[in-house]
């Protein structure tokens, strides 16, 4: 057994996972800087069916489906106006659906988690 | 987070500037927080997926746009004056489609309510309409209310939410019932004056439908009628004859099932008949899909109109075979009587099911809403075993305080007795699968009840040695309770193969533990009893003639202990009161023997194929199948290095001729076991014509002359392993070999 053991070269792995940070952080386009800025901050996306969805922005990727969290639905503005919105909770809108994407600018600003 | 809506937004337009960033990620990469991963992406619902997304809007079909009440009103799609009967017949089957498929385990929200005028039944002007609407949301809350009393549901049977609609709760029966004897009387009228002078084909036509409305309109007000039966809670006098209430309900199950047979008659007169039934006036499937959660099966597919009136008649037929009941006064033969009825072809629906427990059980604890279930259990222990203690057999005086002590020992045991026994009646309407997991739990019970039984026992045990009386005590009211574990415990393992839980290759253990323990028990445990009863018979003879000579000899009149269980029933069979059970189980247990042997020989020819090695261990799905049954110390787990041990010898076989001798040995035997259980069988049927005996017969046949087969050699190269086919006898399988 302590044979064994002392055969085994100890490796810092916590050093090469930040040198790893370090290198993906240096490789960041301009794209992708853009859309860590909008992170959390309150989105509205209309989808085709006519439909609103407003959330908080969480999670995108390159074919443009987007994660909202705390999710509401609005429904198209012809059918009645009068109608609550429901709500979704954490919903992904499939890129292929996305009529618009528009946010909140208040909140790109104000948000504490953007640094 | 996202605000609540009053806040106003600044919105900026983000469109082309969020499309083009995008396209920088690579494939695969995602733009998220820290606090954000994949693993927290998984639980999202997917937009414009129809499975998951209850708020879209079909694009398909954009042309048409889902209309609310006061949309549809507005518009002037939905009438509300003056409905034609073609329309009326339309509306009323098409209601009976959703209730039907409400009571499949559907929501109220994508069945009932989709129906625009039972959204709001006091806009309608119609009167006809009107009176049908009312009374269906009665009949719909009506049945809420009992299914929810009964409580044999579980969320894949029934979905009580009504999503903020009302069931007309603000309109008394009464009133519901005058509206629609109202309209049916004025439609009567209209029937009447018809003159049969100018009968062209139009009026005649006419005339087919008036009374088609006459015909549905009349059901409904019966089939209410008919629920309304079994609402004895809120009737004033409780104690209402049990037996005249039965007769009544199967008076109503006749009339409803006739008018549900001409509303099947004249189906095709609806409109939309046969085409998309669903899409005619004041039927909007789609509309309510805001008010389900985010996450919800999607569309309900409604049933045809013939199916779910089809479904009533049957529903009526259930409700009929349901009322004989009545018949089993006695605990015992009532609880196999429900588990009877929960295994037919096919499963009763969760209102038959409901209505069944509502029907013995109405009032807590009190069956038939009489007889306390207490005494109905100290019934059926004492016609089970004659305890010395319930038939008067310890020879104690009423009065003396070691009665009253023994008195109240035994309706204290008997009172504990209510909760596990009561949850016995109520497993069985459960749903099948439900019903294993519960046998499960309720073992517990059982096992703590069969403590405190044989405590019991004990104590009265050291009273009947100071009286005297020649009685023992020891295990009786304990057998009692043992009998029911170990039923419940057959029960549970024989539904896993109801349930199809077992592989092939496990057969051979249920097997083995049903024959070598469980009947075994059980058998022993009917042994006891009966031997109980004997000693009681005997004892009653010997005292009565004692009495009998006492008086006429004009000595003491003692023996006033014994003086009340007079009346008691004697037992028919007069010899051994429990051969019929006795030998019905020796045949099971001979049965289960025979395919257990047939299991381990087969396996040993290579025909059963077993899962590879490195990924099984037998122990732990030994164990696994048996656990639940490990919560009762009476009787105790066999664990699996026991059944090694006892199983040794089936299995040693070492060399490949050997191999084969052995497993044409083991068939041979199969064989017999399964001739012995015909014979045993064949001599039930001539007190009885039980369809269980019959077709377990039949099993006994075929799988005898299979074994006989497979003991000469047949097909022991065989490629394909056996199949076992279950239709015939839901538990015990025909064996195919082909």
């Amino acid at each position: 057994m302590d044979e064994g053991l002392s055969n085994i070269e100890m490796v810092d792995i916590s050093k090469e996972a930040s040198n790893e940070k370090e290198l993906t952080m240096k490789i960041k386009s301009p794209g992708r800087l853009k859309l860590e800025s909008w992170l959390n901050a309150v989105m509205k996306i209309e989808i085709e069916d006519g439909r609103t969805l407003i959330g908080q922005f969480l999670c995108t990727d390159r074919d443009c489906n987007i994660i909202l969290g705390s999710c509401y639905e609005y429904p198209p503005p012809d059918d009645n106006a009068s109608e609550e919105p429901r709500v979704l909770g954490l919903a992904m809108v499939p890129g292929k659906y996305i009529v618009s994407i528009s946010v909140d600018d208040l909140m790109v600003h104000n948000s504490p988690y953007i640094t | 987070m996202a605000r609540p809506p009053e806040v106003v937004y600044s919105w900026t337009d983000i469109t082309s500037d969020f499309k083009a960033s995008v396209k920088d990620l690579e494939l695969g990469e995602l733009a998220h927080d820290d606090l954000f991963g994949l693993f927290e992406a998984m639980s999202a619902i997917e937009m414009m997926d129809p499975k998951m997304d209850a708020g879209m809007h079909q694009i398909t079909n954009g042309t048409k746009k889902i209309l609310s009440f006061d949309q549809a009103v507005k518009t002037e799609k939905l009438e509300l004056k003056k409905v034609n009967p073609e329309q009326f017949i339309g509306i009323v089957d098409n209601s009976i489609a959703c209730l039907v498929t409400w009571l499949e385990g559907h929501s109220l929200a994508q069945t009932v309510f989709i129906n625009l005028y039972a959204q709001h039944p006091q806009k309608i002007e119609d009167r006809n309409l009107k009176a049908f609407i009312t009374i269906f949301l009665k009949v719909v809350d009506l049945i809420k209310d009992y299914i929810n009393q009964a409580s044999v549901f579980e969320e894949e049977d029934f979905q009580p939410l009504v999503y903020g609609f009302r069931l007309a709760s603000d309109v008394p029966e009464a009133k519901a019932l005058a509206l629609i004897k109202e309209s049916e009387e004025e439609l009567m009228k209209e029937i009447k004056n018809f003159a049969p002078s100018n009968s062209s084909a139009d009026e005649s036509q006419e005339m087919k439908e008036i009374s088609a409305v006459h015909t549905r309109l009349r059901f409904f007000r019966h089939f209410y009628q008919l629920l309304l039966k079994f609402n004895r809670r809120e009737s004033p006098n409780a104690s209402v004859n049990a037996n005249s209430l039965i007769e009544d309900i199967l008076k109503s199950t006749h009339v409803c099932r006739e008018a549900l047979n001409s509303c099947l008659q004249t189906i095709s007169l609806g409109s939309g008949y046969g085409a998309e039934e669903i899409e005619i006036m004041g039927f909007e499937p789609q509309v309510n899909q805001r008010l389900l959660p985010p996450t919800f099966p999607r569309y309900t597919q409604l049933r045809s109109r013939a199916d779910a009136i089809n479904n009533l008649i049957q529903l009526m037929d259930r409700l009929k075979a349901m009322c004989k009941i009545k018949d089993h006064t006695n605990f015992h033969s009532a609880l196999d009587f429900f588990y009877n009825i929960g295994r037919q072809r096919p499963p009763p629906c969760v209102l038959s099911r409901s209505l069944l427990q509502l029907l013995y059980i109405p009032l807590c604890n009190r069956v038939f809403g009489q007889q306390p279930l207490t005494e109905v259990l100290q019934d059926a222990a004492r016609i089970f075993i004659a305890p010395p203690a319930l038939t008067g057999g310890l020879g104690l005086v009423a009065g003396t305080q070691q009665h009253a002590q023994v008195q109240e020992c035994i309706d204290q045991l008997f009172q504990q007795c209510v909760r596990p026994m009561g949850s016995l009646v109520q497993i069985a309407g459960h749903n099948l699968a439900r019903q294993r997991d519960k046998f499960g739990h309720i073992l517990q019970d059982l096992a703590a009840l069969q403590e405190e039984a044989d405590k019991v026992d004990a104590y009265l045990h050291t009273i009947s040695l100071q009286t005297d009386s020649g009685r023992s005590h020891l295990a009786c009211l304990g057998t009692w309770v043992l009998l029911h574990t170990l039923r419940t415990m057959i029960q549970y393992l024989f539904s896993g193969f109801e349930l199809s839980l077992y592989s092939v290759y496990e057969y051979h253990y249920i097997f083995w533990y049903l024959y070598e323990f469980l009947y075994g028990w059980l058998i022993s445990a009917y042994n006891r009893a009966e031997s109980f009863l004997t000693e009681h018979q005997s004892m009653a003879e010997y005292l009565k003639s004692k009495g009998k000579a006492a008086s006429a000899t004009n000595k003491k009149g003692g023996q006033s202990g014994n003086g009340k269980n007079k009346k008691k029933k004697e037992r028919s069979a007069t010899g051994r009161p429990y051969a019929k059970e006795i030998a019905y189980c020796q045949a099971v247990q001979s049965m289960c023997g025979g395919y257990y042997k047939a299991m381990v020989a087969m396996d040993l020819e290579g025909k059963i194929r077993r899962p590879r090695t490195e990924f099984d261990d037998e122990r732990v799905r030994y164990e696994h199948r048996f656990a639940a049954l490990g919560q009762v110390s009476t009787p105790p787990l066999v664990p699996y290095v026991q059944f090694k041990e006892m199983t040794k010898l089936e299995f040693n076989a070492t060399d490949e001729n050997d191999k084969a001798s052995h497993a044409s040995n083991l068939y041979a035997t199969a064989c017999r076991h399964f001739h012995h259980a015909a014979t045993i069988l064949t001599a039930l049927t001539g007190q009885s014509t039980d369809e269980n005996v019959t077709s377990l017969i039949r099993v006994c046949k075929t799988n005898c002359v299979v074994m006989r087969l497979l003991a000469g050699g047949h097909r022991r190269e065989g490629a394909t392993g056996p199949q076992f086919d279950f239709t015939v006898h839901p538990h015990l399988p025909i064996v195919k070999v082909t």
